[in-house]
């Protein structure tokens, strides 16, 4: 893809023409605003060059080139228009430079509108100079992080801190003496979106062991909330299997139908053909069978 | 024909003397837990001023055999200690009664006095256990005590920690005050409640009917499922939505000084920060990191509607409550 700076330099050499300079600007959106800019610059660049010397500085120098010129004599030939094209290149890559860094530093220092801004927004600037970082400035030396950066990767450190701490809070809390105590823990898993192997396995015991029956329906419920691999859904068929309380039976139940476990289909039959079984159990562990046959 | 009268008044009178004699047994000075296992049937336990366990019990039709004699009744646990065909033994267990801020189990010595009823006999009839207040009960009643007599199960005036897991039973309980996790599986429960606890869940499961009075100013939070039947209140509900649920988790953290904390300063902002959706760590509900992308947590919650959560709140909300039934209604009053 042809550069704007080396579309700008034929220009100056005359080879190109305004139809193809429209073309260009139409193709690449934005660049004719750069065209104009190095125009500018190109326009105030003679008026830069100027310089007030002093008649001794010019003594000096026309006697130096004519010193110069009396040692070796070359074919070299000026040519201006070169001249021109390379202090250009030179300029629009400065300037180009120039006001990249200038835009980068605004971006995550000067600009106040997003410190002021949400931190929400804050967050958002954060991941695309983190992406950007990563991808791009690996081995370049590091720019000041801004406070609120710093704040914030804190607080992503804390927070991963934090989840792990519950995880162990509820664990521990899972082992206490009193029921409610056991129940809280549980409450607390219901607001976790996600659960480490320890934790799952902690509540699958509490769901088949635990002394209260109101701790292991609420196991049952946290262990629901979860994508369920194949091993922990049969832990569910069997621990139906073995259940006699019949408030566990008719979740375990509600719970399987609602997987589409067929493995509980045996199950669901032991409870239809159990004299012992209540009637809205029977009445469940068939509307169960009619599902999962279906 | 006087005489016959008088005669069988007297014997009636005798009778009823004898049906209405009562033993009792005192455990001194008992602070703990009193963890009775045995049938509910016939079975009151009441809250008292008092600081001793006491056991007591109606003198039933039976009488020990006098081949007996200089024998003690062996019961389910034991020997029969007190005088009542049950059995009690007074222990220390190590438990784990708290867990700090960082999740660290704190043990302590708990003394526990369990109580172990006879499964069926005629030697002595309805129990009474009679707790100091603020002593904790566990009453657990055995499988095989289901086939027994179905009197109602009362529970009466008591203040602290109560756990029941009964089978086939009529509970009653009233002018309580506390936290209750009660398993009955009956055809109906009705609970009263002088007080409920803010500091610790409660949880009711039933089998049956529901029936449940609260202060009207009670503040909870409701977890209400009946499976096959309905539920009825004259309590205002206000349904709790998610996003509010994961605010008030939020809350509670702070209050718990770290443990459970997720409230940060930023730019001299309050900033809530809490794990949701699909394993998201949020700060004000943009996503910061997902837990997803983390090997140590593949557990991730999938999309589903929180079904154990509480979902309404009564009064601006407070502890939870939950009440389930899965065979009958649930009427959920004010007192």
């Amino acid at each position: 893809m042809k550069k704007i700076e080396d579309v700008f330099a034929d220009y100056l050499d005359g080879k190109v023409s305004e139809v193809q300079l429209k073309s260009f600007f139409s193709e690449h959106p934005g660049s004719q605003q750069e065209f104009e800019e190095l125009k500018q610059l190109f326009r105030e660049l003679p008026e830069a060059d100027k310089v007030d010397v002093s008649p001794a500085t010019d003594d000096a120098f026309y006697g130096f080139l004519n010193e110069q010129k009396t040692k070796k004599k070359t074919n070299f030939k000026i040519d201006f228009k070169d001249v021109f094209k390379y202090a250009a290149i030179f300029l629009a890559v400065g300037a180009a430079y120039y006001f990249g860094t200038k835009k980068q530093v605004e971006t995550i220092v000067t600009k106040p509108v997003y410190v002021t801004q949400t931190i929400r927004d804050t967050v958002k600037i954060i991941e695309k100079i983190s992406d950007k970082k990563e991808s791009k400035n690996r081995n370049k030396p590091k720019i000041q992080e801004p406070k609120v950066l710093q704040e914030l990767a804190d607080l992503k450190k804390e927070m991963i801190q934090i989840n792990e701490v519950q995880h162990k809070m509820i664990l521990a809390m899972l082992r206490q003496e009193s029921a409610a105590a056991r129940l809280q823990a549980i409450n607390y898993s219901l607001d976790l979106d996600a659960a480490d192997s320890n934790l799952m396995n902690a509540l699958f015991v509490t769901l088949e062991r635990d002394p209260s029956v109101n701790v292991r329906l609420a196991a049952l419920e946290a262990v629901g909330r979860f994508e369920l691999s194949p091993t922990m859904r049969e832990i569910l068929v069997l621990t139906l299997a073995e259940q006699r309380d019949p408030s566990l039976q008719m979740a375990l139940i509600n719970k399987l139908i609602e997987l589409r476990e067929v493995r509980a289909l045996p199950v669901f039959a032991e409870i239809i053909n159990n004299p012992n079984s209540s009637d809205p159990i029977r009445s469940q562990a068939e509307y169960g069978m009619k599902i999962l046959n279906m | 024909m006087k005489k016959l009268i008088l005669v069988s008044l007297a014997f009636i009178a005798s009778q009823i003397s004898i049906a209405q004699e009562k033993k009792q047994f005192e455990v001194k000075n008992f602070e703990g837990i009193v963890s009775i296992v045995g049938p509910s049937s016939g079975l009151t336990i009441e809250g008292y001023s008092g600081k001793s366990v006491i056991i007591e019990a109606y003198i039933g039709e039976g009488k020990i055999p006098e081949q007996a004699a200089g024998l003690k009744l062996v019961t389910r646990n034991g020997l029969d200690n007190t005088g009542l065909a049950a059995t009690i033994d007074e222990k220390v267990y190590k438990m784990v009664t708290k867990v700090d801020n960082q999740g660290i189990e704190i043990k302590e010595d708990v003394k526990v006095l369990n109580i172990s009823l006879p499964n069926s006999t005629n030697l002595f009839t309805n129990y009474i256990i009679k707790i100091p207040h603020k002593v904790n009960v566990h009453f657990k009643e055995n499988l095989e005590t289901i086939w027994s007599a179905n009197n109602a199960f009362y529970i009466n005036s008591l203040i602290g920690d109560l756990e029941i897991e009964c089978w086939k039973c009529e509970l009653k309980i009233s002018e309580f005050s506390g936290n209750l996790i009660a398993n009955a599986n009956g055809d109906k429960v009705s609970i009263e409640f002088k007080e409920l606890a803010q500091d610790k869940v409660s949880s009711i499961s039933s089998s049956g009917d529901v029936e449940l009075l609260l202060p009207a100013e009670t503040k909870a939070n409701l977890t209400l499922s009946s499976y096959r039947g309905n539920i009825y209140t004259d309590f205002d509900l206000n349904k709790i939505s998610e996003s509010s649920k994961v605010n008030e988790f939020s809350t509670s953290i702070k209050k718990s000084e770290g443990g459970w904390g997720t409230n940060f300063e930023a730019e001299s902002k309050k900033v809530t920060t809490t794990i949701k959706g699909n394993g998201e760590l949020t700060v004000q509900g943009y996503p910061l990191y997902n837990l997803a992308s983390s090997p140590s947590f593949e557990n991730i919650r999938n999309g589903r509607r929180l079904m154990g959560a509480p979902n309404f709140s009564i009064n601006g909300g407070g502890v939870n409550l939950s009440i389930s039934s899965f065979g009958g209604n649930i009427y959920l009053r004010k007192k």
